[in-house]
């Protein structure tokens, strides 16, 4: 793939809810084939929760789909997750994710940040979600 | 324009040094610093920019847009209708030269030929 390394798919400070708020995609990335994501949530104060999605797209940015769902409330954390093409996967109909989780599997050229919050945030409530392809 | 940008990375290459640009998100002390390593040619401003205002500490700071291009810095994020080009540096960004965080002031220099950013003039504080 071109340029491999860290990006920054999304680095934010949290007031308002924010719903289903879409970052700018990272593009490019064709022949990528493993992504380890880490996102990093810290909290201020106010708020309920934030709900951060990982998505990526396949047709050019039209469709996005979810792989990895990371959940937040009202105290700081750090959480990852891998993800990778490399592995044979049986086929699998695809879920947008609910919950916390990852749809391992699938990894297209695009990739961008979702983010919906509950509540307004304060304190500097940051979040930052930064992943390593290659 | 291909060209350009590849003699500016040459010479860079070639006489610049290594510097990071560094956009802070937040306030402290939640900070979140998003960093590229770009090659620079780090100057003292010239007497004539002196004698139109530059502080004498101040230096200029000459980049190729090659390495922000490379790392699609600084990353997403919400699509803004104000900032014509966020991965242009933008005063209050950092530059760390030799170990130094610097201020950027504006204003910022792109320089374009044609539709195409092809050399990125900055000023930093000293």
């Amino acid at each position: 793939m071109r340029n491999p390394g860290v990006v920054t798919l999304a680095a934010l400070t949290l007031t308002t809810a924010l719903t289903a708020s879409a970052q700018t995609a990272i593009t490019g990335k064709d022949g990528v084939s493993a992504c380890g994501v880490m996102c990093e949530f810290v909290y201020g104060s106010g708020g309920t929760s934030c709900k951060v999605k990982v998505q990526t797209s396949l047709d050019g940015g039209t469709t996005w789909f979810d792989i990895a769902q990371f959940d937040f409330t009202t105290s700081s954390a750090k959480k990852y997750a891998n993800l990778q093409t490399i592995a044979a996967k049986a086929v699998t109909a695809y879920a947008a994710l609910s919950a916390e989780g990852v749809n391992d599997g699938l990894l297209g050229p695009r990739l961008r940040v979702e983010i919906t919050s509950v509540g307004t945030y304060a304190g500097s409530t940051t979040v930052a979600v930064r992943a390593h392809l290659h | 324009m291909a060209g350009e940008i590849a003699a500016l990375d040459s010479a860079l290459e070639r006489s610049g040094t290594n510097i990071t640009l560094r956009r802070v998100i937040g306030a402290a002390p939640n900070l979140i610093n998003i960093d590229v390593d770009a090659r620079a040619m780090v100057r003292a401003a010239s007497s004539e920019e002196i004698a139109g205002g530059i502080a004498m500490t101040d230096s200029i700071v000459i980049i190729s847009p090659t390495e922000i291009a490379n790392a699609q810095w600084p990353g997403g994020e919400l699509p803004s209708v104000t900032v014509v080009n966020p991965s242009l540096p933008r005063a209050n960004d950092k530059c760390i030269i030799e170990g130094r965080v610097r201020n950027i002031l504006a204003p910022v220099k792109p320089i374009y030929i044609g539709d195409e950013l092809v050399r990125i003039e900055l000023r930093v504080a000293g």
